[in-house]
């Protein structure tokens, strides 16, 4: 074998990579030739230095450390793919219920009948109303992805009490305000509850409006609403109820879970020796205590939300017979709103084939954004 | 428990699981990085992230290739983008120019010092692939796993950076002296 061919095989052949035929012909080479055994042995004694590197030794509290940031990981992990659905299934959501929600409105607008029922209406709640607001239609939608997607880490126990929050709106016409609002706090004593707020006007036409804002507790809600409604002449009455047990008890999860690290936090600050590590720690632990405050707070919140429920209360007094100042004005009234309602009808019209366009194209988009999702996935 | 049912349940989200696989590894990773990084402090930064993105990221672990050989994969990457943001921020701290003198002794730690930092005089390809070989003792297969390269390119690597090594070393005054002292011996 020639040097040059050797030299070029060296280090290979020191760290055994080659084949056999090659690892003899090479020993064979060096042992009779002095200047490839010296390049031989410098490149050996070079490879032993960094071999004889000591090796450096993590610091003692590198696990520690290394947990809290494990523990920070998996809950933005974990996290992170729920959102996303949440996001897409709110989307959804939103637009079908924006589209409904127009549509509706265009039955209503131009067919005058206040009557007709939504769709959008989640198992765990219900609302009886004809048209309730926009706002609602979210947060029971994350309820419900919330809770097909940790009933199976949970385990839903027999002991698991579920948390509900009631509320009431309800408008009723009577002949005396006051003998109203006298039995209101009768049924209010009568159940434990209390009045939180009242407030009174009378218009100009003579007719007094009282506003009460009344709690009772959840187990008598129904109760209370029924004999509240017995007092008079029922003009609307719209009755709310929200399962948050799924988020109760993962914002509880979440608390005991910043708990444990706040006491792991807590003891490697007793661990701490210098300044930097010791500030790092109380950053670290202040925001995991304001985290734990706002958790907490939450909590309190839905705990009274789900002790007591709300009912708003307007009693309207019946309205004393219209003078003839008052019809004219009524008319005058009505004569422009209907004017007002044809025009609308041309506008309305183009909506509706807007929307029956939307409503046609929107699966398609869906399956084209899915398709995209899943070949960037894929492409991962 | 084995190490691929603490896999397993790693996969499942276990921290404790995860951190029992890992301790055996630990070292050997921080050790790496440091060699490649060549200071402790952002060392132990990046062992850090590296074994926080090998949770994170632990289902994408199919078993295919030893799990150290991916956790050295994520720490040889997590190294190269810090390097790179790092490029040219700063320069070396260590300079052989202190060393100069013939009647410098050189002690375990001027040698280690010397060592790491003609590491670092490497580029990084070489640098890496030199570490894995001599420090860390990795086959070049391995080796070409982790650095997401084939055999050919490895064995070229390590090749030069050794080579390279040694000439840089032999430049050294004063170092040469127990280069030669040693390797007579
Ligand atoms: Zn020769």
């Amino acid at each position: 074998m020639e040097c040059y061919a050797v030299r070029r095989l060296l280090n290979p052949y020191i760290d055994e990579e080659l084949d056999e035929k090659s690892m003899d012909d090479i020993q064979a080479h060096l042992d009779s030739c002095e200047d490839c055994k010296l390049e031989y042995n410098e490149l050996l004694y070079t490879k032993r230095l960094l071999e004889n590197t000591p090796p450096l030794e993590l610091p003692d509290n590198f696990g520690d450390m290394l947990h809290i940031k494990l523990i920070e990981g998996r809950k933005n992990n974990r996290r992170k793919p729920i959102k996303r659905m949440i996001a897409v299934a709110a989307f959804a959501v939103a637009s079908i219920f924006v589209l409904s929600f127009g549509f509706n409105f265009l039955m209503n607008s131009t067919k005058l009948s206040s009557k007709a029922p939504l769709s959008a209406k989640s198992a765990a709640n219900y609302s009886s109303e004809a048209s309730t607001g926009g706002k609602e239609a979210e947060p029971k939608l994350k309820n419900s992805v919330y809770s097909s997607l940790n009933q199976a880490n949970r385990g839903l126990d027999s002991g698991y009490e579920r948390k509900i929050t009631k509320d009431a709106t309800i408008s009723i016409e009577m002949n005396s305000v006051d003998e109203g609002y006298n039995k209101i706090l009768n049924i209010s004593k009568q159940y434990n509850g209390y009045i939180e707020s009242t407030s009174e006007n009378t218009s100009e036409s003579g007719q007094k409006t009282v506003n009460i804002v009344l709690k009772i507790p959840a187990d008598d809600f129904e109760y209370a609403i029924s004999n509240i409604k017995s007092l008079g002449d029922v003009k609307m009455i719209r009755i709310n109820s929200s399962d948050i047990t799924e988020q109760y008890y993962d914002v509880q999860t979440r608390i005991k879970n910043l708990e444990i690290q706040e006491e792991s936090l807590q003891n490697l600050m007793k661990k701490a020796s210098n300044i930097s590590d010791i500030l790092q720690i109380e950053d670290k632990l202040n925001d995991v205590q304001t985290q734990i405050d706002s958790y907490k707070s939450q909590i309190k919140l839905w705990d009274s939300m789900t002790n007591m429920s709300t009912i708003n209360l307007t009693f309207l007094s019946a309205v004393p017979q219209a003078g003839i100042g008052k019809i004219f004005s009524e008319n005058f009234f009505k004569d422009v709103l209907n004017a007002g309602t044809k025009s609308l009808n041309v506008f309305f019209e183009f909506i509706k084939y807007a929307i029956v366009m939307i409503i046609y194209l929107l699966p398609f988009a869906i399956l084209i954004y899915l398709i995209y999702k899943g070949y960037k996935l894929l492409k991962k | 428990m084995d190490e691929r049912q603490l896999l397993f349940k790693a996969q499942e989200g276990d921290i404790e699981s995860f951190e029992n696989v890992i301790a055996s590894y630990q070292n050997y990773i921080y050790n790496v990085i440091y060699r490649i990084v060549g200071n402790k402090e952002d060392a132990l930064d990046l062992t850090q992230e590296t074994f926080l993105k090998a949770f994170v990221n632990i289902k994408k672990f199919k078993g295919k290739s030893e799990f150290k050989t991916w956790l050295y994969r994520i720490a040889v990457n997590t190294s190269l983008d810090f390097m790179r943001k790092r490029k040219g921020v700063e320069e070396q701290l260590h300079d052989i120019s202190d060393f100069k003198t013939p009647e410098d002794i050189f002690d375990d730690k001027m040698t280690r010092d010397i060592i790491m930092s003609e590491l670092n005089k490497l580029k990084n390809d070489y640098k890496i692939a030199i570490i894995l070989r001599d420090i860390e003792g990795l086959t070049y297969s391995e080796i070409a796993e982790i650095t997401n390269s084939n055999i050919g390119t490895v064995k070229s690597r390590i090749s030069r950076a050794r080579s390279a090594l040694k000439e840089n070393l032999k430049k050294i005054p004063g170092f040469i002296n127990i280069f030669d002292e040693r390797r007579q011996l």
